[in-house]
């Protein structure tokens, strides 16, 4: 049941349901039936009339209002924002758009961002997989590289061997200087001691 | 007794006063249009067009300086809030999406959301000028006194109405603004507002009937 044939059956109208039309009324978008009731209901209660009365003064006096001029400066001043002010890269397209057009838009958005980073890895990965190929293919120069890498090592510890030795060496030399030392200080002590005669 | 007696058939007669003649069916069609215009003026904008936003600047730059003039009475904060809609405008106008409403719903919900805020910003130094906000009142007064509303039009009417509009609270004067004075449709100021078209309509009754009461205490016949 719509509200219309709801205020038919009722035949008149509440004050809630008198202001619930009241700006339809106003406006003159009621039909003739909801028009004719909103009336009855203003002719017979004083405070709706008033109501109303007032409200539709109030259009009416909106209605004589002019228009507001915009100053002549904002229009300006709003476009230079646009043209020489920082908002200048808000409004341009991206230089992508600029250079290949609108059709790289869709494929800039944040949800490619991974599928591009993805493909862009696996580019990066065939020039790897290249070599691979190539050494799996050349057994003679896997085993120089292998017997580069022997030699490298032990290289390495006989140099780490006799870095180790000369630590020692010098190490013997410092406690035999220390031991020297202690003995020469000991010395004189010795010669102090006296015996006392009974 | 009928109404239309009492109150006088040409005051509320809505066909006559305010129905065709006001131009909503129009209106709505003209709106239409503007709003097919704007939906490609927007496309053109994201394309980079700097010619579709400098159009796009020019075609709005009156209606959302109107309602911010009208609702903060200031011309100075009213071009600040231009500015600042325009800037909103430039960073996310990337979020508008035409299907779910048109650009200039669009636009006034973005310039409403700023007024809000401005509103919210300048609470307290409403609060500390408001005993000088009635002396002119008195002066108002006297110098309106005995004249009727038919006298009053044009400029003097818009600074009146200025005047009151700064005395509703916000729900109600940015209704009435919406309405009566950038003339939208009840669906737009819905959509505008997020609030339904029933409490739109509520508002929009209380807001010109505080209005009237305010304007006939300063001296206006309404």
């Amino acid at each position: 049941m719509t509200p219309s044939s709801k205020i038919r059956q009722s035949s008149a109208l509440s004050c809630a349901q008198c202001e619930e039309h009241l700006a339809d009324f106003l406006d003159g978008a009621l039909s003739h039936e909801l028009k004719a009731l909103v009336e009855a209901h203003l002719g017979t209660c004083n405070a709706c009339a008033d109501f109303a009365r007032d409200a539709a003064g109030a259009v009416a006096f909106t209605g004589r209002a002019s228009a507001i001029e915009v100053p002549a400066t904002l229009i300006p001043q709003i476009l230079s924002e646009i043209t020489t002010g920082p908002s200048r890269v808000l409004v341009e397209a991206p230089l992508a758009e600029r250079i290949f057009g609108r059709w790289i838009r869709p494929v800039l958005q944040p949800r490619f961002a991974l599928g591009l980073a993805m493909a862009a890895l696996s580019v990066a990965v065939i020039p790897w997989r290249w070599q691979t190929a190539e050494l799996a293919t050349a057994p003679a120069r896997i085993l120089t590289m292998a017997e580069n890498r022997v030699y490298r090592v032990y290289d390495r510890a006989v140099k780490g061997y006799e870095d180790l030795a000369v630590v020692a060496e010098a190490r013997n030399q410092i406690d035999e200087w220390r031991d020297a030392t202690d003995q020469d200080a000991a010395q004189p002590a010795n010669n102090d001691i006296r015996v006392q005669p009974r | 007794m009928a109404f239309s007696a009492v109150m006088g058939q040409e005051v509320f007669d809505g066909a006559s006063l305010f129905g065709p003649a006001k131009g909503h069916a129009s209106a709505a069609s003209a709106a239409h249009a503007a709003s097919g215009s704007d939906a490609q003026l927007v496309e053109r904008c994201l394309a980079g067009d700097g010619t579709a936003w400098q159009d796009l600047v020019r075609i709005h730059t009156r209606r959302v300086y109107a309602i911010c003039y009208r609702f903060t009475g200031s011309d100075a904060d009213a071009q600040d809030l231009t500015q600042d809609v325009f800037l909103r405008v430039f960073k996310s106008l990337a979020t508008f999406h035409s299907a779910t409403g048109t650009f200039s719903v669009w636009l006034t919900r973005l310039t409403r959301n700023l007024l809000i805020d401005h509103y919210r910003r300048t609470k307290a130094d409403r609060a500390t000028g408001s005993l000088e906000d009635h002396l002119p009142v008195l002066e108002e007064r006297s110098a309106l006194a005995g004249r009727t509303e038919g006298m009053v039009a044009g400029r003097e009417a818009s600074e009146l109405i200025q005047g009151a509009l700064q005395k509703l609270s916000p729900e109600l004067r940015e209704t009435v603004i919406l309405r009566d004075l950038e003339e939208m449709e009840y669906r737009e100021i819905s959509q505008a507002l997020e609030i339904p078209e029933g409490t739109v309509k509520s508002r929009l009754n209380r807001g010109r009937a505080e209005l009237a009461r305010i304007l006939r205490r300063q001296g206006v016949g309404i």
